[in-house]
């Protein structure tokens, strides 16, 4: 009597452990998709800013002078990715030296941004200045279709595939999913630790 | 007679070698450079609203494009894709050809992939929305896809409307519907 009662305790243990993990949505395990390469040389980029196209960015609504705003913006997220605990080195550079971050006109109905990966050396962060972008707020949607809005939120998911993150799928906890949502405010856990296994 | 046949033999044998282990070693495998991209996400009946054309077509021709520079001195990688006009949803355009500019195409170092494009090969059924040509854009004067992989579908299934992101896939039937709303929408 005593043994069955052991028995259907460890058998009631057991089913709910499993019924746990089973019920448990599968953003928990989630991760997001290394883009197939090698990662960053020695885990560091220098990023040169080039201020002539920067300067006439549309940011906050002005399209004057705003490289320093851009460089606070970007800088900030380079800061997040500094200290995620890896040993990703992003930092600043007076002159082009591997990576530049620009502006350009991408198209009306193109791409906000771009981003390289690791594997070629002349990398570059992109945006697109036909878009309007900020320095508070958070993703816009207008006319029914969703952007990013906030520079640093953006940089956070450009620099992103900069160091080697491809796209999650949009309903994980990333910052690396393609549509703008608030999981693009930092670098999530999920991004974190596939940036760990790459930079140790 | 027979020394200097199997001298000519094997002189023929190291020659054939020679050729393939010299053409093995200039086989030039091509890296693939993977760019990341940012693309709002577009709907067919926004797209429909604010393009010009609306074209059922088949791609004849894939042509790369030298590296383009933009203002900034940034490079671009660009395919132009050919495609024969079968239709235009639209009643505008009115040639039998359509050439539009996508990003991402074969340098002699690379293949360069840009993540949003759309994707095209030569045979290919297809359904574009085209935006019209930004002269001051990376597409210079040029046509290019509006709303990149967005405004693509292929049709090679007659009842299938495939779309780069399998989540947009519809029925030719529903698509077609979808522009006709849209566009009637922005004619009122």
């Amino acid at each position: 009597m005593k043994n069955n009662t052991k028995t259907s305790m460890i058998l009631s243990t057991t089913t709910i452990a499993l019924l746990v993990v089973m019920l448990t949505p599968n953003a928990a395990f989630a991760s997001t998709p290394w883009y197939g390469g090698s990662a960053l040389p020695n885990g560091d980029a220098g990023f040169w800013f080039h201020c002539t196209s920067l300067n006439v960015l549309n940011v906050d609504g002005d399209t004057t002078d705003n490289c320093t705003k851009v460089q606070s913006k970007v800088g900030a997220a380079m800061v997040t990715y500094n200290n995620l605990g890896n040993s990703i080195d992003y930092y600043n550079t007076p002159t082009f030296t591997d990576h530049w971050v620009y502006a350009t006109n991408l198209g009306l109905f193109g791409n906000s941004a771009e981003a390289t990966y690791p594997n070629i050396d002349d990398g570059y962060v992109r945006f697109n200045n036909l878009r309007s972008f900020g320095t508070t707020g958070g993703c816009q949607t207008t006319l029914g279709i969703t952007y990013a809005y906030n520079l640093q939120w953006l940089s956070h998911h450009e620099l992103g595939h900069s160091a080697g993150l491809l796209h999650a799928p949009q309903t994980d906890t990333s910052t690396m999913v393609p549509t703008c949502k608030s999981t693009w405010s930092t670098v999530q856990t999920q991004d974190d630790s596939v940036l760990d296994s790459h930079y140790p | 007679m027979k020394k200097q046949k199997s001298i000519l033999l094997s002189l023929i044998a190291v020659a054939v070698l020679g050729v393939g282990i010299f053409t093995t070693m200039n086989v030039e495998t091509k890296e693939t450079v993977l760019i990341g991209t940012t693309l709002p996400d577009y709907t067919v009946e926004f797209l429909a609203e604010n393009t010009p054309f609306a074209i059922k077509g088949k791609v004849i021709d894939l042509v790369q494009v030298p590296v383009q520079y933009d203002d900034a001195g940034g490079w671009n990688i660009f395919t132009d894709v050919v495609i024969t006009v079968q239709d235009d949803l639209n009643v505008k355009y009115t040639d039998d050809t359509i050439t539009v500019r996508v990003q991402g195409g074969e340098t002699n170092k690379a293949k360069y992939v840009y993540e949003s494009s759309p994707e095209f090969v030569i045979g290919e059924k297809v359904f574009i929305l085209v935006s019209d040509k930004e002269p001051e854009s990376i597409y210079g004067n040029n046509y290019y896809v509006g709303g990149l992989m967005y405004g693509k579908y292929n049709l090679d299934d007659p009842d299938k409307a495939k779309n780069k992101d399998p989540d947009r896939n519809m029925s030719v039937k529903s698509l077609e519907e979808k522009i006709k709303t849209a566009k009637s929408k922005s004619n009122t």
